[in-house]
């Protein structure tokens, strides 16, 4: 019986003009946003490859030369885009998308997609997540309203309600009719364009097929305790008027005011360091280029570990004094960089506890995570560079400490070593390995769904005719 | 010179013609009942003197004034008591129509909104409490006092006693008789015979928009205008 | 008889709307949020001010150090302290111009940068400048947490541009509308006033309370912020004029919707929709076809462009160094140095022809981005809510135009060094080689690191600023009118009946 109740919502939803083309509206901003990002991010993913194909015939055909500037030429490394980044491009247009991997320095991802964004590019770019979450809530407070608040309105509920039938199951009906509306206008429809476009694109796989059921369930989750919170705020309320001002203002704070509050919250409670006081501190303790005076320093610390007493009887002196450097900026790169980046997560997550706050605050979280589009993801793509450019690096320098080589003496290599070097890949992690950022997210969003669900129970059920 | 005077008016709605070449004429003082059942055209038939619908054919003319030309001057003489009476639940009785008042383009002191709140039966303990929990009579009362306040040549009342019990509805029979000794004309809206009987001077009976019978109340029983009532509507 | 005076009905509906809980539930959650949006940018803007001050001491203390060291390496050579790598020399010129010439331009925010973040959180207020870097300077920024930047910031501009119009319109929508779902609207409509006066007296009366109520709290948020008012008198009023006529043309939009006079369902659920198509849908879809008629050029298809020009001048670049030589007259005696030149001084004649063979792509990036810009300014008329923005961070100083002209001039300034420092590199070409062995630690080629200008921002003044928002301030106060105008022209009759 409740499957007949839910289609008689749902017409009488699809029949309500004001409610039903609010929801067609979001859909078709929803598949537009879509589109855009993803035929965006498929044209740069493919300028990347191109390009990264590009530098490693560059790299390996560099000719010969002395390791070290090969170190130096090095190549660029270019992150792919997730593969979910349609649906939820997250961090993604504010983050770097190619590093240099040089000697010496751990440079920072540079050109952010929106880096240059005029005011129009940067208030008009929203993916399917962000309108959904942000203005998921209008509509579905907006669907709730037209069957409950009314529906009270008019009578209708209290007729119905004098029927047989429990208040549960007419209450029920209308919170599965906003539910399935909103979730099957919504979410379903990007969600089945994104798998095949990604099948097209040849990316679809296990992982990805994962990732989107997540994103489904998290998007639908989400609609779901909205339409419960509409129903029950629509069934609670004095009257009508009482019940828009109230979901009106709900939306307002979910979706609108908390969201970006609990971001500056997460900025002032764990404020991150600036990035002139990192680059400094980089520069101070691991400077690409070193005084005489840390010559001296390096000399003595090199005749030690070689356990001799002349520079001269070190096999390549300079190429020693390069890798002591490199090694030691490693250091200083995984302490000061480490420790941003940590705070970084440290703020995600305090912004991921925050979805307790509001609904929207963990669907968003937990969205960008599933993904894979946070910035822990991009954190896991700046390791993977970084670890390939040390493995360059020192492979770079082993080779010249290998061959002896003093004063203006120069060791050189060639392609045979070049292509020893294996081509840069990135594997994107799997769904899981970066969720810890994510994790209060996920609790928060199950327990709004539960909270709502609860609610709507205990509403209903105090329902007289 | 008629406070009232209808000629000839019609209005269709979608090819239905909801009132067909009515013709009627209100002298000052004089009540008039116009009855019908549901659809018969007599609130559509008020909505044309209030100047909130604009009749197809004819004329209404308000103390003189073209209502269709000129219906916010009709509506300065016109005072109107809807079938329900809803007020502001934030306000008090005095400042309810005070507003009301304001908006007929009346400053009414607080001592000429107890006079009148009085007159149209309000009990005196009410006049300061808000109109939130006011039973039906009650905002039915302070409709009465807004349109006192008004000085109105022409009063509109549109199922006046709907909802009421016997003791209110024959406090309004008092409200509209002295309003008649006041001068000025009644024109109501009814579906209810016998109560409007005891105020009304004259009766319509109207049917499907057209006035089917005319009569003078004191020429014609009550039993016998039910049956003139039904014949009327039968034919 | 007639009707009431407009002004009566305004008093009555003034003291009214005064004692209604929802306008100062609605007034307090909006002057909070003002204080919250100013008093957020304001930390943003004392950390961003607090690191161009570390900047400035890092480069005085950089250049201090290279003031002692180049002291110290005036000493004679000895068994233990050997002659300096030319990378390590303050001077030795050459050396000096590529790993001793660091300065900052650096963008200082404006006393009003509260009212708007702007770029600010997006685009960096202070660049590196060394002699060498290709055009002026790497594409670097400074890091803000992502997640916030897609989230977007809590700023006043925010506040008021989209949290503002939406208490307006719910206290529109809830206050206009009670007769009519109170059911009281025909009892109203039968008195002896009319439509357009009625709604219009109540609408005044809400604005009467809510527009100095936001500007009192708009002032005080930015006080609070620790603006220093009194220096922005002129730029504020402009700003508070701005948010005037911005919450008259929202006033209109809302007379338009009710002078349909609808339930407050109806009228919320207009006022969701234009609001929502003005904040998102517009600026969405006209980005989406701006993006599409004027595709980015590709950043990727930069980095090949740099790597592949890099490589062609690395090819050439004794034949590029040789020609160079040669087409200066100066040098020419010495064209068959070319091939032994040291990397700094080769750097002085290859940079500014890597710049040449890359300028073609740059300019097409340059012009994109001012084609967009231009763009953005233009949807700013049609889109208030972007051009209140604009208007905003214009005043605010955090607009992109401040933010190109701080690059250029950033551009300007490595432009201006190296025609000081280069010259003096390349005069090097024309003495004689140094000895193999010198006396000296340092080469002494330059005595002292050079005392070069301060990098020093040419902003625009107060009122010239102002003066780039006036069109738009007129064109807000034309759309206000019309939208007022248009709506008073809608409320033709009462609508009671069915």
């Amino acid at each position: 019986m409740i499957g007949s109740l839910v289609r008689l919502e749902l017409t009488i939803l699809r029949r309500d003009r004001r409610a039903w083309w609010s929801l067609v509206a979001l859909a078709v901003l929803v598949l537009l946003s879509f589109a855009a990002i993803a035929s965006d991010n498929a044209r740069t993913d493919g300028d990347k490859r191109a390009v990264a194909a590009a530098e490693r015939a560059r790299w390996v055909g560099q000719g010969e030369k002395d390791p070290h500037s090969a170190a130096h030429y090095s190549i660029f490394a270019f992150k792919p885009s997730p593969a979910l980044a349609g649906l939820d491009p997250g961090s993604e247009p504010f983050v770097g998308q190619t590093v240099w991997l040089e000697a010496h320095h751990q440079n920072d991802m540079l050109y952010r997609p929106q880096q240059n964004a005029s005011l129009l590019q940067r208030i008009g770019f929203a993916g399917p997540t962000a309108l959904i979450t942000g203005f998921g809530p209008l509509i579905v407070f907006l669907l709730a309203f037209t069957l409950v608040a009314q529906d009270r309105e008019r009578g209708t509920m209290r007729m119905a309600l004098g029927a047989a039938v429990h208040p549960r199951t007419i209450v029920g009906a209308k919170a599965l009719a906003v539910w399935s509306a909103s979730a099957g206008m919504l979410v379903l429809p990007v969600a089945i364009i994104s798998l095949l476009w990604l099948g097209v694109g040849g990316r679809l796989d296990g992982d990805v097929l994962l990732r989107t059921l997540c994103w489904i369930i998290a998007m639908a989750g989400y609609l779901a305790l909205l339409a419960a919170i509409g129903i029950a705020v629509s069934l609670r309320m004095g009257n009508a008027r009482l019940a828009l001002a109230g979901l009106f203002g709900l939306w307002i704070l979910f979706a609108l005011a908390l969201p970006r509050v609990a971001s500056g919250m997460a900025d002032a409670l764990r404020p991150l360091p600036s990035s002139q006081a990192i680059r400094q501190q980089m520069a101070e303790e691991a400077p690409a280029f070193w005084s005489d005076e840390q010559n001296v320093r390096n000399r003595a610390a090199l005749l030690e570990r070689y356990g001799v007493s002349r520079v001269e009887d070190i096999p390549n002196p300079r190429m020693a004094e390069l890798d002591l450097m490199e090694r030691h900026s490693h250091e200083v790169f995984d302490r000061v960089l480490g420790g941003f980046y940590a705070k970084v997560a440290s703020q995600d997550r305090l912004f991921a506890a925050l979805g307790f706050l509001s609904p929207t605050i963990a669907a968003q979280a937990s969205s960008a995570s599933v993904a894979g589009s946070d910035f822990s993801h991009h954190r896991h793509f700046i390791d993977t560079a970084e670890r390939y450019r040390r493995n360059l690096v020192n492979a770079m320098n082993s080779d010249g400490m290998a061959h002896r080589a003093h004063g203006t003496e120069r060791h050189t290599n060639d392609e045979r070593l070049w292509s020893r070097i294996p081509e840069f890949a990135y594997p994107a992690p799997p769904l899981g390995r970066l969720s810890s950022t994510a994790l209060p997210a996920f609790a928060a969003l199950l327990l709004w769904l539960g909270l709502a669900g609860l609610v709507l129970t205990v509403v209903s059920g105090r329902l007289r005719p | 010179m008629p406070v009232l005077r209808l000629e000839s008016v019609s209005l269709a709605f979608n090819g239905h013609r909801a009132v067909d070449g009515l013709s009627l004429r209100l002298e000052p003082g004089e009540v008039y009942a116009l009855l019908g059942p549901n659809g018969a055209g007599k609130t559509t038939t008020l909505n044309m003197i209030l100047g909130f619908l604009k009749p197809d054919g004819g004329s209404i003319h308000v103390d003189g004034i073209d209502a269709v030309a000129d219906p916010l001057a009709a509506r300065a003489r016109i005072a109107y008591l809807p079938e329900t009476v809803m007020l502001h639940p934030a306000l008090t009785a005095i400042e309810n129509l005070g507003y009301f008042a304001l908006l007929a383009g009346r400053k009414i002191d607080a001592a000429t909104a107890r006079n009148l709140l009085a007159d149209a039966g309000l009990q005196d303990e009410a006049h300061d409490r808000r109109a939130q929990g006011f039973s039906k009579g009650m905002r039915q009362k302070v409709g009465v006092a807004i349109a006192l306040a008004k000085e109105a040549r022409l009063l509109l009342l549109d199922e006046p006693t709907s909802g009421l019990d016997a003791s209110a509805a024959n406090d309004l029979g008092q409200v509209i008789r002295g309003a008649s000794d006041r001068g000025i004309a009644v024109l109501m809206a009814t579906h209810d015979l016998f109560r409007v009987k005891d105020v009304a001077r004259r009766l319509g009976i109207l049917h499907a928009g057209r006035l089917v019978d005319e009569r003078d109340a004191a020429a014609i029983g009550p039993v016998e205008l039910e049956r003139l009532y039904l014949e009327r509507l039968a034919a | 008889m007639s009707g009431p005076r407009f002004r009566d009905l305004f008093a009555w509906e003034w003291r009214q709307v005064g004692r209604s809980p929802l306008l100062w539930a609605v007034l307090l959650i909006l002057s909070a949020s003002f204080v919250w949006g100013a008093l957020n940018t304001a930390v943003l803007h004392s950390a961003q001010t607090a690191a161009l001050e570390r900047a400035r001491q890092a480069d005085a203390a950089f250049h201090a150090s290279a003031v002692e060291r180049a002291r110290a390496y005036r000493a004679p050579v000895t068994a233990s302290a050997g002659p300096v790598a030319y990378w390590q020399d303050p001077t030795n010129v050459a050396g000096y111009s590529e790993y001793f010439v660091r300065k900052s331009a650096l963008k200082p925010h404006l006393p009003l940068s509260p009212l708007a973040a702007g770029v600010s959180d997006l685009a960096p207020s202070r660049l590196e400048i060394k002699l060498n870097t290709p055009f002026g300077f790497l594409d670097t920024y400074d890091f803000e947490n992502p997640r916030g930047l897609a989230l977007g910031r809590f700023d006043l501009a925010f506040a008021i541009v989209f949290l503002l119009p939406i208490g307006l319109l719910l206290l529109f929508a809830l206050l206009v509308t009670f007769e009519r779902d109170r059911d009281m609207l025909r009892l109203v409509a039968a008195q002896a006033t009319g439509p357009r006066a009625w709604i219009g007296a109540r609408m005044a009366a809400i604005l009467a309370w809510s527009v100095p109520a936001t500007v009192l709290a708009m002032i005080a948020a930015l006080g609070i912020a620790g603006v220093p008012l009194g220096a922005v008198v002129v730029s504020l009023a402009v700003a508070v004029l701005v948010t005037v006529l911005y919450m008259l043309f929202w006033s209109g939009v809302a007379l338009a919707v009710l002078a349909r006079q609808p339930g407050a369902g109806a009228a919320l659920g207009s006022f969701a929709a234009i609001w929502a198509a003005l904040t998102i849908g517009l600026p969405l879809a006209g980005s989406a076809v701006a993006g599409m008629i004027d595709p980015v050029p590709s950043a990727i298809g930069y980095v090949d462009a740099q790597r592949r020009i890099s490589d062609e001048i690395n090819r050439e670049r004794d034949a590029i160094l040789a020609a160079a030589l040669t087409g200066r007259p100066d040098l020419r005696p010495f064209a068959d140095r070319a091939a032994t030149l040291d990397y700094a001084t080769r750097l002085s004649f290859l940079v500014p022809e890597t710049e040449r063979r890359l300028s073609q792509l740059r300019i097409a990036i340059q012009d994109h981005r001012a084609r967009q810009e231009m763009v953005a300014h233009i949807a700013g008329f049609a889109i208030p809510t972007l051009g209140v923005e604009a208007a905003f961070a214009m005043l605010a100083g955090t607009d992109p135009t401040r933010q190109r002209a701080f690059e250029m001039q950033a551009r300007d300034y490595q432009l201006r060094l190296r025609e000081i420092v280069h010259p003096l590199v390349q005069r090097e070409i024309t003495q004689p080689p140094a000895p193999p062995d010198r006396e000296t630690r340092g080469r002494l080629n330059l005595a002292e690191p050079l005392t070069l200008p301060e990098f020093a921002l040419a902003d625009r003044s107060a009122a010239e600023r102002i003066g780039q928002v006036l069109p738009f301030l007129f064109w807000l106060s034309l759309l206000a009118l019309l939208c007022i105008a248009f709506g008073l022209g809608r409320i033709r009759k009462w609508r009671v009946v069915e």
